[in-house]
């Protein structure tokens, strides 16, 4: 039992520090197409991997500490409100997306990518009082889904991997 | 790797994004007035039913907008890339018309 307990709190320790990694390497390597808001989003391999291999629970546990812990050593309150909103979204849509069996992990990370972008839309059109920002909505969309499917595509052969390697 | 199902969530989101972006644009109504600002500051405000020619002189260079038959378009600019100049007549409502560069939004209200 104590074993148990502290194999979890090693793996979901090296897990939430790779996550925070991702997002450090993205701030630091900026994916930049010319629109704000678009990214490439590393960390969601992390999200999409952990709802995969450990739930729903986990999962969301660990993309709101990473959101948090990020914001708070990089960004600022506005960029915790958009990211969270946008992960706790992106996260529930992937399980329920998960779900239905007939999806890989590319189409729930597209699922994913998609839903965390209305998140922070809907975050900002609050925050900012306007429903200007939601013309940004397509283009966000479309970058979206070919991120989701990147990310999608990575996380695949990283859970296939991680399997041949009893991890 | 891709499965099926994955091709048509595919599918299926940009088919809707394509669709509200779509109905949207449809459903918009046509503006009243133009909203000239530069460098974030309000530069005036033009009735969109008079044909004018509006002159903007501004520390990084010139821009000239011409209202025309309840259309707005940049007819000339001296700054690099021209994108201002090459975008389509606007008339509706939240249409904007932005030239980087010289920090000029033209905006219909």
């Amino acid at each position: 039992m104590v074993k148990d307990m502290s194999k979890k709190v090693a793996y979901y320790g090296c897990i939430l520090s790779l996550a925070m990694i991702f997002s450090y390497v993205e701030f630091l390597v900026p994916f930049n197409l010319g629109i704000p808001g678009i990214k490439l989003g590393l960390a969601n391999i992390i999200a999409v991997l952990v709802l995969y291999k450990n739930g729903f629970k986990s999962s969301m546990v660990i993309n709101i500490a990473r959101v948090l812990l990020v914001g708070i050593i990089f960004g600022n309150i506005f960029s915790i409100i958009y990211s969270l909103s946008g992960g706790i979204l992106s996260v529930a849509a992937m399980a329920l997306a998960k779900k239905w069996r007939a999806l890989s992990p590319v189409g729930v990370s597209v699922i994913g990518a998609t839903a965390h972008n209305i998140g922070q839309i809907a975050a900002a059109a609050i925050v900012l009082e306007t429903a200007a920002v939601f013309y940004y909505l397509p283009f966000l969309i479309i970058s979206a889904v070919v991120t989701g499917v990147l990310i999608g595509l990575s996380t695949t052969i990283i859970i296939s991997r991680l399997k041949s390697a009893n991890i | 790797m891709i499965r099926k199902a994955d091709i048509f969530v595919i599918c299926f989101i940009l088919a809707a994004t394509l669709l509200a972006t779509g109905t949207a644009e449809f459903f918009k109504t046509d503006g009243h007035t133009v909203n000239i600002t530069i460098n974030n500051e309000l530069y005036g405000s033009y009735s969109l039913f008079e044909n004018r020619e509006i002159e903007l002189v501004t520390d990084s260079g010139r821009n000239s907008v011409v209202i025309e038959n309840g259309k707005v378009y940049m007819a000339s600019a001296d700054c690099r890339d021209e994108i201002c100049v090459n975008h389509s007549k606007i008339s509706k409502i939240g249409d904007t018309i932005v030239c980087l560069p010289h920090k000029v939004v033209v905006e219909i209200k």
